[in-house]
């Protein structure tokens, strides 16, 4: 419980506010600065040095009329879609290891689930890269090997304009490394027995179990997974930035909004530019989180 | 006798499902060890199963590469983590235990920057990070890890301070004791597994920041893991061993730290990642 303190007594007090100081200037000075600085540029010509230029409107409508803007919004909200679907191989890995019965095998389980996480991501991102090669990649080498295409074909599977999109998608598969898998674990292991044999003794098949109990008293570990990998997604840019360079790919089919950022900012100096791209971004965050509170409550 | 049959060729099949989610996992950190002990030639000809001679000689190399960047980023990762929460368990026992003018404002100042893309900030951040003369210095990194993580943990961190009961605290009070005592000999051992929990997420974070390092760092010998780790990539002329290798050893120190605590990250990321 929380001791009240009141402004009459501030005097006595007010020593405490030094708790929350140093975390206060931090967060002023990195995030809320920032967010200022970068709001005030988007009215500027600004090369991030000497360059600014006050330009009104200029970097706001460009922004709203670049096609490639729209396009990077179109590519992550595939993005989004795809992640969505890949949410069921670590529910469903959750679900069945939550049901074997050998209590070791279980524990072995879970630990071997651990693994994948604490590998560096940059490393699996890599690894992926290595399969996509176009010369020795072991994809190609598979598909060589199996006769689907002959020894001298190749597979561009990043650089082939129609495969961009499909191969940064299927990385990673089966995408268990994320938090996933144990936090639907957590979940699973506070659903009551009773529940269960409520259940078994209506004679529900496993199914039925896992349609009727266990997925809706999941839900909470479900959506918190959903935000934060909606919030993810959006954000992210360094598989791309990995696998397809800075260009986005061939044509740059593949840009994606932060992708775009860094590209008008770092390589051809429109700071003003990605400030107003940014300030996009943060709008349509602010829908969606907008949207997620009116229509997808999580209660508590 | 029947149902047991039953029960038995159902748990075949729950096996039999993880075991092959397990093979897609590991398949890929397989291929890396495998390779990693490969040259070029033997590589080509056959890259799926260990063969001899085994060239070890790969990580020797692959340390020449990143060997140095493991020691910047374990320097970046554990400041981060260590003035990261030492800063949040203040804020969060400021909100926790105190209602002071102000304190609701206050609280929404920090809970507003859950909701803010921190890529729309890109550009400004890297403005300020230069403007201070942090450019090209690891501190831009600790500071803005620190800064960035600080919404999330004192939000968990105050939901749990919240439930050590109030005695404890009048206890020490009685004492004597003041703020930094409570702090000290309760706050810090009483919520240890959340702050284990919180630890190791931003470890993980930090050992995988990417876009940090990418924008503020300049000489490679001061480069993060991540970056080296692209950079080795691009420039070689693919020794698919030695790059496979030099994934290996930056693999290994977040493995060994993993097999060092492992109850805490089994025990810590099932429950306290969703409890809070």
């Amino acid at each position: 419980m929380a001791t009240e303190i009141s402004v009459k007594k501030l005097r006595f007090y007010w020593g405490i506010y030094a708790l929350v100081l140093i975390p206060l200037a931090l967060v002023l000075l990195f995030n809320y600065y920032p967010i200022f600085n970068g709001f005030i540029h988007i009215f500027y010509q600004w090369d991030g040095d000497a360059v600014e230029e006050f330009t009104g409107l200029e970097n706001l409508k460009n922004v709203l009329t670049d096609i490639q803007v729209w396009k990077s919004f179109l590519v992550v909200s595939i993005f989004v879609v795809s992640n969505l679907f890949k949410m069921i191989i670590p529910i469903t890995a959750a679900v069945v290891l939550h049901h074997v019965i050998n209590n070791r095998a279980n524990y072995v389980y879970r630990v071997m689930f651990v693994i994948p996480m604490v590998i560096p991501s940059m490393v699996g991102l890599l690894l992926w890269k290595y399969f996509y090669e176009p010369n020795q990649g072991i994809l190609n080498g598979i598909l060589r090997s199996l006769g689907v295409i002959s020894d001298t074909d190749t597979i561009l599977w990043l650089s082939d304009k129609m495969l961009t999109i499909p191969s940064l998608v299927f990385a990673g598969f089966p995408y268990v490394g994320a938090f996933g898998v144990l936090i639907y674990l957590a979940g699973l292991q506070n659903i009551p027995e009773e529940v269960y044999e409520a259940a078994r003794v209506d004679g529900a098949s496993p199914l039925r179990i896992f349609f009727s109990i266990e997925l809706p008293l999941i839900m909470t570990q479900v959506r918190i997974n959903l935000i934060l990998m909606i919030i993810q997604t959006i954000q992210g840019w360094q598989n791309v930035y990995l696998y397809v360079g800075d260009s986005g790919g061939p044509d740059g089919v593949a840009t994606v909004p932060g992708l775009l950022i860094f590209r008008e900012a770092f390589r051809h100096g429109l700071f003003g530019y990605g400030c107003a791209i940014g300030f996009l971004i943060f709008l349509i965050t602010l829908l969606l989180t907008f949207i997620n509170n009116k229509f997808v409550r999580t209660e508590k | 006798m029947k149902y047991k049959t039953k029960q038995k060729i159902c748990e075949f099949w729950k096996h039999l499902f993880l075991w092959s989610v397990f093979f897609f996992t590991f398949m890929p950190l397989y291929l890396m060890l495998n390779i990693s002990l490969k040259d070029n030639e033997q590589f080509a000809r056959n890259p799926w199963f260990p063969e001899a001679p085994f060239h070890w000689e790969n990580y020797v190399v692959g340390w020449q590469h990143i060997g140095d960047k493991i020691f910047n980023t374990t320097f970046v990762a554990f400041t981060t983590v260590v003035l990261s929460l030492g800063i949040a368990v203040l804020g969060a026992f400021f909100f926790a235990r105190y209602k002071m003018p102000g304190s609701k404002f206050l609280f929404a100042v920090f809970m507003v920057l859950m909701m803010y893309p921190g890529v729309a900030n890109m550009v400004p951040v890297f403005k300020l990070i230069t403007s201070l003369g942090l450019y090209n210095s690891h501190w831009a990194l600790i500071l803005s890890g620190v800064a960035a993580g600080q919404a999330m943990a004192i939000y968990v961190l105050r939901n749990f301070i919240e439930d050590i009961p109030k005695d404890l605290f009048d206890a020490v009070e009685i004492d004597g004791g003041r703020v930094w005592h409570q702090i000290w000999h309760i706050v810090i051992p009483m919520s240890m597994p959340i702050i284990g929990t919180l630890a190791i997420l931003k470890i993980i974070g930090s050992w995988n920041n990417f876009v940090g390092p990418l924008l503020y760092i300049r000489d490679a010998n001061r480069q993060m893991l991540s970056v080296a780790l692209l950079y080795m990539d691009g420039e070689y002329t693919k020794q698919w061993g030695e790059l496979m290798a030099g994934y290996t050893i930056a693999s290994l120190p977040l493995i060994v730290l993993f097999l060092f605590c492992m109850r805490l990250f089994v025990k810590g990321l099932t429950a306290g990642a969703v409890k809070g």
